[in-house]
């Protein structure tokens, strides 16, 4: 057996320590130690998006990211996504909710990562840009036209709000 | 699943060599989106992996009298988000906004995407165009070779086993004109087409047409060598000719599709490429 | 009981009928709560893993388990010699199925062996250790050759007749590996052809595609003293457990099968999958097992059917529709599974909404050793109006009609009957067409190589008439709703709660929803064929109206002397409103009760006719081609749901618009190869499906005529933009740039090829005539 490694990070921001085999990934890591079982695999190949998870702020195939890599790093999930008080769902997942841009959901939880991602980046994008950030995620339902209006949606009441397009 | 295999965390290069020395059964590892996804496919098993992530000098993108040096961990993201490369290589900026997707991109580094030497690579072809040497750094010492050098076949480097890529560097060039174009059937370029030219007064020096995807390297067409010497204004007309050329030269490898279509693609993007070039896009 | 809904009540639908209320699983799939199979773990469960033939076609001679069985954390190593005391076969419309390979291996991918693990990497090591030895046989994995003489026959005994067949094979000698044939007929073919003006015969083909249902099959068995659980990712766990209690001779009330969120269905989620051969492994390992399958190894599980087709359509001079013909060659796979209903459907579907004096359609389903196929949203009718709506727009060409006229010309009429002894047509399909042709545009200018076509398509609604629900209104009001149906995600918890809360005058927010689950909700056939809001919605209305009638009962019990009457919220006694809760507790005379309604649905009343609905679509496209990479991309899309009443308009926008996406991906470059014995691109990074980038501007648009024969005048959406999009690209295509390509998918290289003259790297073998407009086949006038 090899030997597992020690590592501190943050998950939605609680300080977690944990012992992980240097193989697990950190889907694994969240789903199975962690019982965070809102980020889905689906490809297990990073094409689909289906497990797109934020570390530090960026984007990432947790199918394929080592949890050993999320050593002292600050991972946000889908669990992690509404206001932690108030359990108010976040302005991306109030405008999915208004445009039911999920059908099954089992994307919903990477795009919503995903578009979390592209926000933070880019506040107000163009419909194109949404298009372009949000290429590497699959959904099989929806046919992607209202997930790219619920985001532009989430945008703009951000930028109605001058907030950082998060929580309201 | 990826199977089991022990974890080593790399200080610096020295470091990493020796580890890479040691074991036998050993991979060098940084973005991981490659090698992991391999592992997990049950093409590769190695016993240990040498993180190179914590190596601070295999980062960091610097440009010295116009050379621009990538370190090999560089990721994709912060390639495409440099303000450096966009002044200097808008077209790699360009290039690398449509590599995978944004978490490929975010975790998938440069050094590693040379050192896999997948034929559908997007950045070889360009590199390759550039002139790009690499910096190969093993126990007997420091080497550079350029990347053409480097990819010898589908997957197969001229990097020895205790050999660390350390970084990636793109001569200056005066009157740089470069031009990047892709075309993709699925997640990887079916081909990709770059060409690099030197302008000064209006004419093209070293013009250098590179084909990318089609074949197991990179290749550089000699029928680049047409375009020598031509006023920007006479490279449409000759583009036609100079695209046939490079289409003739390909050596396809992709049996899933057609021999005829392939070199079409090829045409068509070396012209598009070409007219890229001389309306002065993002070079 | 309340069988048929007055007209009255479909004038005025109470509320929230045809409003967008919010969806019931929406805060649960926006924050992650929402659990799907996959999520699922049980004390002490343990992972399974498959070992697969790397073969089309063998005899296994022998198989060596005892070095996999001493490994590290195995549990159980399992093969088919292992469960000799289970019915291994199994199959609803064939039982030619085995769970897992008995001696021989039919293809690429079978399950030969399974490890039962405490985790699944230690499977997955302990897979390396079995030893499997195979005498190669020759296979075939093209349908054409399979039907050759003298090819492998792959089914040496034919397979019993599974319990939910539900056809009558056409009779005839035929060839073994052929294991269904289907078909349609009416009329004097003859006779049209000899009147006709205008004949169009060709050979059309539709590919092998996977449907991708993101989440990939899974499933979790557990036994108890002579009791079973397992949880599906499925549709139809009804049939599951009638297999489940075939297999293992259980009676059905001792089998649970529990469904939660399933991520994805789109039909291949439908009928039995892998839940009997977990169930088997859980069995032999004395725990509960999971088995959950890699996306490579989902699409070797339920690939769609392909078809190869010859169509012929005979035409007067002024475009009257006289005869359409046609064979299908379809590719079932390895085992039967449902490609002998597909079959049959695509016999009902090829002709389209449109009148013809006379028909004759044949569909074969066809063993080959390739992977099994299975239901896929559209079944048949993407195959059958595929050939059929290309065949239209190349006899507009011939007859010098514009193709939207010919189809005007030649559509039913509302209470025509397609054929004898149909449902009546219960679409208006011209005032379809002229809202799609008005909101394309058609008919105005275009760009270059830009290129507009509408296409229409009919399907008989495969929908069963077999459906039970049970309502119950508690003591304070609130209600539940126990319905079979499955939520995959197009929203039937949403819409079945509004018509319970609209049926009983209550706020929305009082209905509550169980998961479909064998052990408590009531029978209900299957999840599919755009079934549940017209079926099960029916059952649910009944309930309601059983829960009235037994609460007018109870009050006039309760107030003998006062007069009675039904309030659209509760009962009116002597002028005295009382809510229905208020019934229920002052009848019990007590704090709590509940009153229990029923409703059931079967082959009777308005579900008598068969079809129960025609599932009708009416989609324009706009397309643009790069000629010199062959390259098409879809512009724009109308798409039109005839759903006579949209309970929640916006979920049934969203299913026009989700099905017209999905059908682009093999309109335009979604298409499983193989290659010698292999399936070559039974993954992600070689199988494309639509992304983001390949979004079109989308027009949805809904048509609320009441027409139907559901709740408030519903019908079956869901499939209406899948089956027509294909030929409507492709003629779209044609109208573009000139060349018509009857082979779907239009990827570039094949439409470069055919623009150039050229032949396209994997179409030399194939007689679909990929060529230029001119030189079609038939006899013209």
């Amino acid at each position: 057996m090899s030997r597992s490694i020690s590592i501190g990070l943050e998950v939605n921001r609680r300080p977690i320590r944990l012992d992980v085999a240097p193989n697990e990934t950190l889907a694994q890591t969240l789903r199975e130690r962690l019982s965070l079982r809102g980020t889905k695999v689906s490809c297990d190949a990073q094409v689909c998006g289906t497990c797109t998870v934020l570390v530090d702020g960026r984007a990432v195939s947790s199918c394929t990211f080592l949890a050993a890599d999320a050593d002292g790093a600050r991972i946000t999930s889908i669990e992690g996504l509404a206001e932690p008080d108030a359990g108010r769902l976040a302005r991306l997942q109030r405008a999915f909710v208004e445009r039911a841009a999920f059908q099954c959901g089992y994307c919903t939880p990477g795009f919503l990562m995903s578009a979390t991602a592209l926000l933070a980046e880019i506040p107000n994008p163009t419909r194109e840009q949404v298009i372009e950030y949000l290429e590497g995620n699959i959904c099989r339902c929806t046919g992607y036209d209202a997930i790219v209006a619920a985001v532009l949606d989430a945008a703009d009441e951000a930028a109605d709000d001058g907030s950082d397009g998060r929580t309201a | 699943m990826i199977p089991q295999f022990e974890l080593h965390r790399a200080a610096d290069v020295q470091e990493a060599i020796a580890l890479l020395t040691r074991f036998e059964d050993a991979a060098c590892y940084a973005g991981g989106t490659e090698l992991l996804q391999v592992m997990k496919m049950g093409f590769a098993a190695p016993a240990h992996l040498i993180d190179l992530k914590p190596i601070a000098e295999l980062g960091g993108i610097t440009s010295t009298d116009g050379e621009l040096h990538i370190g090999a961990a560089v990721t994709h993201r912060e390639i495409e988000h440099s303000p450096l490369v966009a002044e200097q290589l808008p077209s790699l900026v360009a290039l690398e906004h449509h590599v995978a997707n944004i978490r490929i991109r975010n975790v998938g580094t440069l050094g590693g995407n040379l050192c896999f030497a997948e034929p559908h690579s997007d950045p070889a072809a360009l590199l390759v165009a550039c002139d790009a040497t690499v910096t190969l750094v093993g126990s007997g010492g420091s080497r550079t070779i350029t990347v053409e050098e480097l990819l010898l076949d589908a997957f197969v480097t001229a990097r020895e086993d205790d050999e660390i890529l350390t970084g990636v560097t793109i001569p200056a060039v005066e009157g740089r004109a470069l031009a990047y174009r892709r075309f993709a059937l699925t997640e990887r370029p079916t081909v990709s087409i770059a060409v690099h030219a030197s302008i000064e007064d209006g004419r093209l020096s070293s013009p250098r047409i590179v084909v990318g995807a089609v074949g197991a390297t990179p290749l550089v067409c000699r029928s680049s060598a047409t375009l020598d010497g031509l006023a920007v204004g006479e490279v449409r007309a000759a583009g036609d000719d100079v695209a046939s050329g490079c289409a003739a030269e390909v050596e396809p490898m992709d049996v899933e599709i057609g021999d005829t279509y392939l070199r079409n693609l090829v045409a068509v993007l070396v012209r598009r490429a070409l007219a890229d070039l001389v309306d002065g896009r993002p070079t | 009981m309340t069988a048929d809904r007055p007209s009255m009540e479909r004038r005025s639908p109470p509320p929230p009928i045809g409003i967008s209320v919010e969806r019931r699983d929406a805060r649960v799939k926006v924050t992650g709560a929402a659990s799907f199979t996959a999520d699922l773990t049980l004390p002490g469960m343990c992972h399974a893993q498959l070992l697969r033939s790397p073969y089309a076609h063998a005899l296994i001679r022998s198989i060596r388990t005892d070095r996999a069985r001493a490994m590290p954390g195995v549990v159980a190593v399992v093969t088919a010699r292992d469960l000799d005391d289970v019915d291994l076969l199994y199959g609803h419309a064939i039982r030619d199925h085995p769970i897992m390979a008995i001696d021989r291996v039919r293809f690429a991918g079978e399950p030969v062996a399974a490890v039962v693990a405490t985790g699944p990497l230690e499977a997955a090591a302990a897979l390396q250790e079995i030893e499997v030895d195979y005498e190669e046989l020759p296979f075939v994995t093209d349908p054409m050759e399979a039907m050759r003489e003298g090819a492998p026959i792959i089914h040496p005994t034919a397979g019993e007749l599974g319990s939910q067949r539900g056809f009558a094979e056409a009779e005839g000698p035929r060839h073994p590996n052929v294991s269904s044939v289907s078909r349609h007929a009416f009329g004097d073919v003859a006779a049209a052809l000899d009147r006709a003006d205008v004949v169009v015969e060709n050979e059309y083909e539709y590919p092998m595609i996977y449907a991708y249902a993101m989440e990939p099959y899974v499933a979790v068995a557990s036994w108890g003293h002579r009791s079973l659980e397992v949880w599906a990712s499925t549709q139809h766990p009804f049939l599951i457990r009638e297999e489940l209690a075939r297999c293992f001779g259980l009676p059905l009330a001792a089998i649970s099968v529990h469904v939660g969120y399933i991520g994805g269905g789109y039909g291949t989620k439908g009928y039995t999958k892998i839940e009997p051969l977990t169930a088997a492994l859980a069995l032999r390992a004395r725990r509960p097992v999971r088995l959950a399958l890699t996306v490579e190894e989902s699409i070797l599980t339920a690939r769609s059917v392909p078809a190869r087709i010859w169509a012929r359509s005979a035409f007067t001079r002024d475009g009257v529709l006289l005869s359409r013909e046609a064979r299908f060659h379809m590719d079932g796979g390895a085992y039967a599974e449902n490609s002998p209903r597909i079959a049959f459907r695509t016999t009902r579907r090829f002709a389209g909404p449109y009148r013809v004096e006379a028909l004759d359609v044949e569909a074969l389903s066809i063993y080959t050793n390739t992977a099994p196929s299975s239901s896929y949203r559209g079944l048949g009718s993407r195959q059958g109006t595929f050939a059929g709506e290309l065949q239209l727009d190349e006899a507009a060409e011939r007859l010098g009609i514009d193709p939207v006229e010919l189809r005007r010309i030649n559509l039913l009429r509302p209470g025509e009957r397609p054929w004898p002894g149909a449902r009546p047509f219960d679409a208006d399909l011209r005032a379809d067409l002229d809202i799609v042709a008005e909101r394309l545009g058609y008919g105005s200018p275009l760009p270059a190589d830009h290129g507009r076509a509408i296409c229409l398509s009919s399907a008989d609604g495969g929908a069963e008439p077999t459906s039970s629900a049970l309502v119950r209104l508690h003591a304070d009001g609130s209600i539940t709703v126990m319905s079979g149906s499955a939520e995959m995600g197009q929203g039937s918890s949403t819409v079945l709660a509004q018509i319970a809360a609209g049926e009983l005058g209550v706020p929305l927010e009082c209905v509550h929803f169980l998961h479909s689950d064998t052990s408590l909700t009531p029978y209900d056939r299957s999840t599919g064929a755009s079934r549940t809001t017209t079926v099960m919605g029916l059952a649910i209305q009944r309930a309601a109206a059983d829960i009235r009638e037994q609460l007018l009962g109870w009050a006039r019990e309760l107030e003998p002397s006062a007069e009675v009457r039904a309030a659209p919220d509760g009962v009116l006694i002597g002028g005295e409103h009382v809510p229905w809760h208020e019934v229920v507790t002052r009848w019990f005379g007590a704090a709590g009760g509940e009153v229990v309604g029923r409703g059931y649905v079967r082959a009777d009343g308005v579900t008598a006719e068969s079809p129960l609905f025609w599932e009708v679509g009416c989609l324009g496209v706009e397309v643009s081609v790069d000629r010199e990479t062959g390259r098409v991309r879809v512009e724009r899309i109308v798409t039109l749901g005839d759903v006579g009443r949209a309970i929640n308009p916006q979920l049934v926008e969203q299913q026009d618009i989700g099905g017209a996406i999905m059908g682009m991906g093999p309109a335009l470059n979604e298409e499983l190869r193989y290659v010698e014995q292999s399936m070559v691109n039974g993954n992600l990074w070689d199988y494309r499906v639509p992304r983001t980038t390949d979004l079109p501007e989308i027009d949805a648009v809904l048509a609320e005529r009441e027409d139907g024969i559901g709740p408030y005048g519903a019908k079956g959406g869901g499939e209406a933009s899948v089956n027509p999009i294909g030929p409507a690209i492709a003629n779209a295509v044609a109208n573009a740039v000139g060349v018509r390509l009857r082979r779907l998918p239009l990827t570039p290289e094949r439409v470069w090829a055919a623009l150039n003259g050229e032949e396209a790297s994997d179409g030399e073998s194939r007689p679909t005539g990929e060529g230029q407009m001119d030189g079609e086949g038939g006899s013209g006038a």
